[in-house]
């Protein structure tokens, strides 16, 4: 991995704890949420790096790296996992490429304005989609798990 | 004395309407804070079967609560609430979430909601001021992240300082959407300026990391997440909203860009 990579999520996480701090977590969270940020980082450049440069798959990968890190933290921390989600997936937050969007329609270069458009549409359902795989990966887990309690208990 | 307390507590001694709108007291605190429909629907239900509710029917839009419960007495309530501004406070979300889990574990009885609430309500994290603390990481952060250097940083966090003065006084505003005009307008004018004085080089990285404030960004990918769960209306609803304020701050944008046109060529 090269330097530039390195500074780019530490950037990241950086930018993961200011949302944080803006979106008021209580202190003891936002060390959770910086690590939910710097999984979210690590997987999206790994994946650009070494899988595909497809910006939907690695998306889809980070969020669903970054809600199952959250999830996880729900049990660590005793809150919802919203908490850790939120900040933890604004990096992939398609910024860029609404910024270019903008940009190019600006500058009236209109195939660029929808190339850019929808990308972040693509860039927007991939991590929608990795959040949900989470929720129903954990849907069925808790069926399962009240399946067992209800056997348990039979009288 | 204490007998007739614990008789009070015990199930079905509340009227259906004091449940109803104890719990949708809350359900409405989580909406404001930034709750997602189906949390608030299921903390309502749980709280009203709870208390001996039989059948408890939810829903939740981003800005409407519906409710309608019958308890196992035959008597019902259908009560409605109405939320116009909800805004990201992970705080109070928690707060709510552990009072409606102790509610329904009978750790705190109804008519101490109120109070509850209200002391949750006083509570903060940290002093808002560290908020701009925030605001100068979260933007100064994406210059970098976007490829900016340690100069373009510095304006973005300057501009992140003015966006988040906006952001905190988010109530002063009429509408949303004029919020997200003048918001992205000064952060944009603001950062135009000091490129303009020679300050950042990369217009583009520096604008992004102030974008990124701006944009509901998560408000797509929470829509996109709605809709792919079946609460179709919310995520529409959702995704409408999202993509009005990200044209919005496109516009406030493009406007400040338009006034600096020697800067952006």
């Amino acid at each position: 991995m090269s330097m530039d990579i390195i500074i780019k999520i530490i950037a990241g996480v950086i930018s993961t704890i200011g949302f944080a701090i803006i979106f008021k977590l209580r202190v003891k969270h936002i060390p959770l949420a910086a690590i939910d940020g710097l999984i979210a980082c690590v997987v999206y450049f790994c994946c650009l790096e070494f899988i595909s440069d497809d910006l939907f798959i690695a998306n889809m990968l980070a969020s669903f790296a970054t809600a199952g890190f959250a999830e996880i933290c729900a049990r660590i921390g005793k809150a919802p996992a919203t908490i850790f989600l939120l900040p933890g997936c604004i990096a992939l937050v398609p910024g860029g490429s609404l910024y270019n969007a903008m940009r190019s329609l600006l500058i009236k270069d209109y195939d660029e304005f929808g190339a850019q458009l929808l990308t972040t549409g693509k860039v927007a359902i991939a991590i929608g989609g990795g959040i949900i795989a989470v929720s129903i990966i954990r849907y069925f887990l808790n069926q399962i798990k009240c399946n067992k309690n209800n056997k348990k208990e039979p009288a | 004395m204490t007998e007739v307390k614990n008789e009070e507590i015990s199930k079905g001694s509340y009227t259906a309407d004091f449940i109803l709108a104890k719990a949708l007291d809350i359900g409405e605190n989580i909406l404001r804070c930034g709750g997602e429909p189906y949390r608030i629907e299921d903390t309502v239900t749980r709280i009203c079967v709870a208390y001996g509710a039989e059948f408890a029917d939810i829903f939740a839009l981003p800005s409407l609560i519906i409710a309608n419960i019958r308890m196992k007495d035959g008597t019902y309530s259908s009560q409605v609430r109405r939320v116009y501004q909800t805004s990201n406070n992970m705080y109070l979300l928690e707060k709510m979430n552990n009072l409606s889990r102790d509610i329904c574990f009978k750790k705190v009885s109804l008519e101490d909601v109120p109070t509850e609430i209200e002391n949750a309500k006083k509570g903060r994290p940290f002093p808002d001021l560290l908020c701009y603390i925030g605001g100068i990481l979260g933007a100064g952060g994406f210059a970098v992240f976007f490829g900016g250097n340690i100069y373009d940083a510095l304006v973005a966090a300057v501009a992140g300082i003015v966006v988040t003065f906006f952001n905190l006084h988010k109530t002063a505003f009429v509408n949303q959407m004029i919020h997200s005009v003048i918001s992205s307008f000064v952060g944009a004018i603001v950062s135009l300026a000091l490129i303009s004085f020679g300050v950042g080089q990369n217009t583009d990285m520096i604008l992004i990391g102030v974008i990124m404030l701006l944009i509901p960004g998560l408000a797509f990918g929470n829509a996109v997440r709605d809709l792919l769960f079946g609460d179709t209306v919310s995520g529409i609803i959702q995704l409408v909203q999202a993509i009005l304020i990200a044209v919005m701050v496109a516009f406030g944008f493009t406007v400040a860009m338009m006034i600096f046109g020697g800067v952006f060529s």
